[in-house]
């Protein structure tokens, strides 16, 4: 089967939907933008402090898009992020938690060593894998749950998936635990990341 | 097709929330939190409905991707596609 064949039944599918739940999309982004507005502001100002970021004000907007989303893509370049409309406010805000922190990380290392591409970092990049590990260390930080109370995990390998007999997750977390600041952070976790790449990649996918 | 392709989203859709379960939601002392003002620049948020051309385009590449070479669709989406 073609691309192009799977494109035209796509389209199908996806406009219909789209179609059939236009009302509810609609009322969907008025609701969910009153409810990220009670938590985003101070959760952004905590993430930030966390961070010891000051945010370029040239990138002044994040946008969340509703939609019909099989999987919930971001752009940590664009500052988008993408969520399936009927997703529960808890799991929404959750989700959107999860996609800020990407993208203040991201923020954060332009500024420690710029960015000059226009692609974000993808799998299996070493900084693909900083943004989806730090997660967990840095949201359940005690600061940012009393903002944003929302336990939240990686991706299950890396607390699985050992490397000189420690999970990927644990020597993360030692390294944070021990660092002198967020830049130290970030740069010590790079390195380790990049200096076991081969095998993260084989053990955790 | 169209009936995998609905799968294919259905099933998805569920996996993808399920990612984000164990939900506490305490709007109580969040909101309370708001009463502060933050003198740093913090970038507005703003939800929109998604482009329904590009909304196509995103979800046709995805299927197109886990369409293997035995025209079949692999449902569990594979974690590098977050």
């Amino acid at each position: 089967m073609t691309h192009h064949e799977i494109y035209h039944e796509v389209d199908i599918v996806v406009k219909n939907r789209l179609l059939r739940d236009s009302d509810e999309i609609n009322q969907r982004v008025v609701h969910l933008q009153e409810v990220l507005n009670h938590i985003y502001y101070p959760t952004m100002e905590q993430m930030l402090k966390l961070f010891e970021l000051k945010w370029d004000d040239r990138e002044s907007e994040i946008v969340c898009f509703l939609g019909c989303c099989p999987v919930f893509p971001r752009n940590v370049i664009t500052k988008e992020y993408y969520v399936n409309h009927n997703t529960v406010d808890d799991k929404l805000i959750k989700a959107s938690i999860h996609e800020l922190n990407h993208f203040v990380l991201f923020e954060k290392w332009k500024s420690m060593h710029g960015y000059d591409r226009a692609t974000e970092p993808i799998h299996p990049e070493p900084l693909w894998f900083l943004e989806e590990i730090a997660i967990d260390p840095t949201l359940n930080e005690e600061l940012m749950q009393k903002v944003a109370p929302y336990p939240q995990t990686a991706y299950q390998q890396f607390y699985e998936q050992t490397i000189d007999g420690m999970s990927v997750m644990d020597q993360i977390k030692k390294i944070y635990i021990i660092r002198e600041n967020m830049a130290d952070f970030l740069d010590k976790a790079h390195m380790y990341i990049t200096s076991n790449i081969d095998e993260i990649v084989h053990k955790c996918g | 097709m169209s009936a995998f392709v609905k799968k294919f989203i259905e099933s998805n859709i569920r996996l993808e929330q399920e990612k984000y379960k164990e939900i506490s939601f305490f709007m109580g002392p969040i909101s309370s939190i708001m009463i502060g003002v933050s003198a740093m620049f913090i970038p507005k948020i703003t939800v929109k409905k998604i482009d329904a051309e590009y909304n196509v385009r995103f979800v046709s590449e995805l299927l197109s991707s886990e369409f293997n070479q035995n025209n079949t669709l692999n449902l569990k989406i594979k974690f590098t596609r977050k």
